[in-house]
């Protein structure tokens, strides 16, 4: 009996791996109020909460303003968040959240204004006339863009202002993709919808149709 | 109806979502509908035009302060919830201790309590509306 228990504790078993997920340990540090990690968390969303804001209000500073006070209300709340899902989808609904409490309270009226400009990448030769139509152009499209539902108007700001995969859709609203693509479907046909009616309604002025 | 089976391919092909041999199918059935050519064209330009509002900040300075900007909020926030917090405590401190203190009840003593008496009502007010908006903001629980 003896011996075969030397015998058995002279077999080196190998150390249990203990891997620790890198996003996990940055999220309990940064629930644990670490400035380092709330950093790194601010650093990796901060392009995605910004041109999301953005996608609603088309205005880059009240989309700064707004993104930055949605990462200080996440960071208010962190004792909430359920650290087993992921981080950005629930920093999208604050952010959302965030925007349209800002549209309700009055700042409906949303601009693509000139200072705007000075950060796009600007077009490869465009000429004067084609600035003017696509100024124009961007002028109807986010009028349509702000009659649309809020569902519809959601979906076009992921996909259309974040760029983001069907995929990555469907995980940040927790939907199955089938559902993304009907429902980006049906939100860019009403889109489409909404820009011939402005048109009728003799918005854009005497310039031919947009779509 | 074949157009039917083809409804949110066109889009799918837009947004680069088709497998190889999706996207041949497709093509191949546009080749022969003018019907799925025509929505094809209009969505295109629908997409291209919600393109083109697309804002894409270049400048990194832009990026340099986001963060800053953040931590300072962060900081301006717990601030300002450690003064709201201290300025009531002390107007109770000293509302109580008016009421103590027979002394004070000069006129300049009463105007004095009054005063801290409607500040301290209208802490209490905006911190009922703050709580009340967050409790009845409709978005509060957006669900998924």
């Amino acid at each position: 009996m003896n011996a075969r228990l030397s015998s058995l504790s002279a077999i080196a078993l190998p150390a249990p791996e203990v891997s620790i997920d890198p996003e996990l340990d940055l999220i309990r540090r940064w629930k644990r109020g670490e400035k380092q990690a709330f950093e790194v968390l601010v650093k990796r969303h901060m392009a995605d909460a910004f041109y999301v804001a953005y996608g609603y209000r088309g205005n880059a500073e009240y989309a700064r303003d707004l993104s930055q006070e949605a990462f200080v209300k996440a960071y208010q709340a962190r004792a909430r968040f359920d650290e087993t899902r992921p981080f950005y989808p629930w920093l999208y609904r604050i952010l959302k959240n965030h925007c349209l409490n800002f549209v309700t309270r009055g700042h409906r009226h949303i601009s693509l204004d000139d200072e705007n400009e000075h950060r796009e990448i600007p077009s490869p030769a465009a000429s004067p006339l084609e600035d003017l139509e696509e100024g124009e152009r961007k002028r109807i499209v986010r009028a349509a863009l702000e009659r649309l539902s809020e569902d519809h108007r959601e979906i076009i700001v992921l996909k259309n202002f974040k760029e983001h995969s069907y995929k990555e859709i469907a995980d940040i609203l927790g939907v199955p993709i089938g559902t993304v693509m009907s429902r980006l479907f049906y939100a860019r046909q009403a889109l489409r919808a909404e820009i011939e009616e402005i048109e009728r309604e003799g918005l854009k002025g005497p310039s031919r149709g947009v779509v | 109806m074949e157009c039917t089976r083809y409804q949110t391919d066109g889009m799918r092909l837009l947004d680069d979502e088709l497998s190889t041999e999706e996207r041949l199918q497709y093509q191949a059935h546009v080749r022969d509908c003018d019907t799925c050519q025509r929505e094809l064209e209009a969505l295109g330009r629908v997409v291209k035009f919600t393109g083109e509002l697309r804002l894409r900040v270049s400048d990194d300075a832009f990026w340099k302060g986001y963060w800053e900007s953040v931590y300072r909020r962060t900081e301006r926030r717990l601030g300002f919830l450690l003064l709201t917090g201290g300025v009531v405590m002390l107007l109770l401190y000293l509302l109580y201790r008016a009421l103590r203190s027979p002394e004070l009840w000069t006129y300049e003593g009463v105007s004095i309590a009054v005063i801290l008496l409607g500040l301290i009502v209208l802490f209490i007010s905006i911190a009922r509306e703050r709580y009340h908006e967050h409790k009845d903001d409709p978005y509060r629980e957006v669900e998924r």
